[in-house]
């Protein structure tokens, strides 16, 4: 009888069954078909209840013939009955015809020989397409069964939430699905959006929180606007000083509370990162020595010369070869003094070369200790028999290797000239048969002979002479300093004091003192030579001359 | 030697010590009829539930068979040219029974989140809870293995949960293994090869201690409708498969079809040695555990048709 009226109700739809279902979405299917677990099998039945409680209990009637011959009943203390059949679950689950409540024992009208059919409210699909939510039937004979499905199991099962049978009850879990046929209910919602962001809930990823953009800086499936950790970088946000942007170290160069991988400007220096050539080093002036782009302050070899800056005698100069000529530890491309004589090297005749005093013979732009030519005579030192004075003949009468202009001995007869009576010719025993002060051997130069003799080549004894020694000096020395004339150097003869007084014995010469030049004689005593007599009496300068001619004379006549 | 150590050890020597032989032999055992008489098989089909027959079997080493007659409340068991006997079974909805060692079972009761003991006459030694650590949903239990060191149970055919030890006591302390036992060792996974329904299965060996490496990929020439057994035996691996058709009734009263059930007997290096086709039945009943590995090293299956059932033996 019992069962009589269910078929009835089965059958009988409501009149006012609606052309289409509400819409539903398939999370809220599956939480209705949750509600179900645990719940007793009730042939014709459909109500379930939020706690869980009230269970009932499903008696069969006979063993093995399986419902609709059984009976259902309440559970121990309860007055009202809970429990469901396949189909009522399904009914239930899907809200069909309509909305019904969980907790209302109302079967609904369809049952597994409805669903196996074409209908409004469902359509068929194939089990492989199915999704949770959707629902497997089968049917034949009059006995059918049908479940909730939710997911496929590692074995090919299907994962379901059924109202199985009398000895079952409605059990969450996997079943096979051998001979069922898919069914998908219409006006299902794929898309719901819980927070109305305009993404439906499954695809949004924060579900429940308002975020058009989705963004998810960490791709971690969780919308930065719900997730805590918006960079997956172990940081929460609220202590995350760059909280989209993965940064573990939280280094903060600046400590301005912006960690460096978001911070536009990481050292502070007021020069945005893009442009800094010290993006963590505080350098406002951006001094990049060798134009490298990396500027000075964070780098290693600041002036680009291969040699790094601790070790660089010129950190920020370049200088490979790191010449240090004064080993003062400062290269010469930076050292202000580079020969560390005291003379800065703006002002230093010899910036290489130690020369405090800045000597300089030929008073070029070169001193004397790097100039290859100290006299400026045109003779390259290395040629020249007087480096120190200018000498472009470079005679040297006695051949002794030292020029006659700066050669104390010029005969090389061992009486220094200023003593000699006969300097130009080798007299060592200074012979002066008529003591007038020049020598026997002396020739005599522009003065007149008076006994025959060849006044060119002997002073003999009877001679005439003239006298312009020593017993009449000039005042003055010639030439003057300072002489532009010809062969004559500023150096070699400046204005002399009082020359010495030579006395003139004929038979020897005895000088009152040695001859020295008086003042600055360009002469240097690594020179070898001797210094030019000054303040020589003028016979003595025409002896001079007569001399020097004389061997020119003989020079050329051995060429020749 | 474990079952894992000997393939290991088989593996190692390439296979060689196997010797091929290409088919499997495929006998006929018991044929049962559906109802509830001694040599029964009970089937219950409600008009607004599942339809349920037999839900497991279990063979021990001489070849007997017991099957899990849940409708009939009892274990069938069978022997080859003996008349079969039963064991009462408490009214409760088995889905899965395994031989305890002791000429007793244990049984599943996912529903009522139990494992019972019971003896060879059927008297209730002990239970054991499955809910609990590792373990949240007992619905969600699959199957039992009891293995050298003690009982598990599978989860959603994914992996399995040491609840008792050998003496069926509980643990206090579980343990989970990916697939199921294979020796004190390791554990097995089968399980289809993507998304159901598919035409490969994977078989993946966990060894303790050592990464997993998958043992075989078998493909089909259908879909894999369901994966029904896959385990090791002292001469290799066994899987079952049944192959269908899908959708065969979209629309329309459910109607019976012919279908395949594929038995693959692998080497123990994981080479396919021979496969063989069984006829299969498309029924709707629920039936868990249609194939087992028996005590005597052959697959046993219990398949299903409108009339009742068959009990298959497949050996090397």
């Amino acid at each position: 009888m019992r069962a009589a009226l269910l078929v009835v109700l089965f059958v009988v739809l409501p009149a006012t069954a609606p052309a289409a279902p509400e819409k539903m979405t398939r999370d809220q299917i599956i939480a209705i078909a949750k509600k179900s677990v645990g719940f007793s099998y009730w042939w014709g039945g459909s109500c379930f209840n939020d706690q869980g409680t009230c269970k009932g209990k499903c008696v069969p009637n006979c063993g093995g013939c399986g419902c609709p011959s059984c009976d259902h009943q309440p559970s121990s203390g309860c007055s009202k009955e809970y429990g469901a059949d396949c189909s009522g679950l399904v009914n239930k689950a899907w809200q069909l015809p309509g909305p019904i409540a969980i907790t209302t024992c109302s079967h609904g009208p369809y049952t597994t020989g409805s669903y196996i059919g074409a209908h409004a409210y469902w359509s068929a699909i194939s089990t492989s397409s199915s999704k949770r939510g959707d629902a497997m039937v089968y049917h034949k004979n009059g006995a059918g069964h049908m479940f909730v499905f939710e997911s496929f199991a590692a074995n090919g099962d299907v994962v379901a939430y059924e109202c199985k049978g009398c000895s079952y009850g409605c059990p969450h879990g996997p079943r096979g699905y051998s001979g069922y046929s898919a069914r998908r209910r219409s006006q299902l919602s794929e898309t719901v959006d819980t927070d109305g962001d305009g993404v439906e809930d499954g695809k949004d990823n924060c579900d429940t929180t308002d975020n058009k953009t989705q963004t998810d800086t960490d791709k971690d499936g969780k919308g930065d606007a719900c997730d805590t950790d918006d960079d997956n970088d172990g940081v929460a946000d609220t202590k995350d000083n760059c909280d989209t942007t993965d940064n573990k170290t939280q280094v903060d160069t600046d400590k301005d509370g912006k960690g460096d991988v978001c911070d536009s400007d990481d050292d502070g220096d007021a020069v945005a990162d893009d442009k800094d050539n010290c993006p963590t080093v505080a350098n406002p002036d951006q001094a990049d020595t060798d134009k490298d782009g990396k500027g000075n302050a964070c780098e290693t070899d600041d002036d680009g010369d291969a040699v790094p800056d601790a070790s660089d005698n010129c950190a920020q100069l370049k200088n490979a070869d790191q010449k240090d000529t004064d080993k003062d530890g400062k290269g010469d491309a930076c050292d202000t003094d580079q020969d560390g004589d005291g003379v800065l090297n703006e002002k230093d005749n010899c910036a290489e070369s130690v020369n405090a005093d800045q000597k300089n013979t030929d008073g070029d732009a070169q001193g004397d200790v790097c100039d290859d030519d100290a006299d400026g005579d045109g003779v390259p030192n290395d040629g020249d028999n007087c480096p120190t004075v200018s000498d472009a003949e470079v005679t040297d009468l006695d051949e002794d290797g030292l020029g006659d202009v700066c050669d104390p001995d010029l005969d090389g007869d061992g009486i220094p000239n200023a003593a000699d009576n006969c300097p130009f010719v080798k007299n060592a025993d200074q012979l002066d048969t008529d003591g007038d002060g020049r020598g026997d051997d002396c020739p005599l130069l522009d003065v007149p002979p008076a006994d025959g003799d060849d006044p060119h080549l002997t002073d003999t004894p009877g001679d005439t002479v003239t006298p312009t020694g020593p017993e009449s000096p000039p005042a003055e020395p010639t030439p003057e300093a300072g002489s532009s004339e010809p062969g004559a150097s500023t150096a070699e003869v400046v204005p002399a004091a009082e020359a010495p007084v030579t006395a003139d014995t004929g038979n020897s010469v005895t000088a009152a003192e040695p001859f020295e030049p008086a003042g600055a004689v360009a002469t240097s005593s690594s020179s070898g030579c001797a210094p030019t007599p000054q303040g020589a009496p003028v016979w003595w300068t025409l002896v001079m001359l007569a001399g020097l001619a004389l061997v020119a004379r003989r020079r050329a006549t051995s060429r020749s | 030697m474990t079952r894992l150590a000997l393939l290991a050890v088989l593996l190692n020597s390439g296979g060689a010590a196997v010797a091929r032989t290409p088919a499997l032999h495929v006998e006929s055992v018991h044929r049962l009829t559906f109802g509830s008489g001694l040599a029964q098989l009970g089937r219950e089909r409600p008009s607004e539930g599942s339809a349920e027959g037999p839900a497991s079997l279990v063979v021990d080493g001489s070849g007997r068979v017991f099957v899990l007659d849940q409708v009939n409340r009892r274990l069938l068991v069978l022997t080859r040219g003996a008349s079969p006997w039963t064991v009462a079974l408490p009214d409760r909805p088995f889905r899965d029974v395994t031989l305890d060692g002791s000429g007793g079972f244990w049984l599943l009761d996912a529903i009522g989140d139990t494992v019972v003991r019971l003896d060879a006459a059927g008297h209730e030694m002990s239970r054991l809870t499955l809910a609990g650590p590792l373990l949240d949903h007992a619905m969600h239990v699959t199957s039992l293995h009891r293995a050298d060191d003690g009982l598990y149970v599978e989860i959603m055919w994914l992996y399995t949960v040491k609840i008792g030890d050998v003496q069926g006591q509980a643990l206090v302390e579980r343990s989970a293994l990916p697939g199921r036992p294979v020796g004190p060792r390791g554990s097995l996974r089968a399980a289809l090869a993507g998304r159901a329904p598919t035409n490969a299965v994977n078989l993946t060996l966990h060894p303790a201690g050592r990464a997993p490496h998958r043992v075989a990929r078998l493909d089909f020439d259908d879909r894999v409708m369901r994966l029904d057994f896959a385990g090791l035996d002292h001469a290799g691996a066994w899987v079952a498969v049944r192959l269908g058709r899908e959708d065969a009734t979209p629309s329309g009263d459910f109607e019976v079809t012919r279908d395949r059930e594929v038995i693959v007997a692998l080497e123990p290096n994981g080479v396919e040695r021979a496969r063989t086709t069984l006829p299969r039945t498309w029924l709707p009943d629920d039936q868990p555990h249609p194939v087992t590995l028996g005590g005597d090293g052959a697959l046993w299956a219990l398949f299903l048709d409108e009339a009742g059932g068959t009990v298959w033996r497949v050996s090397r």
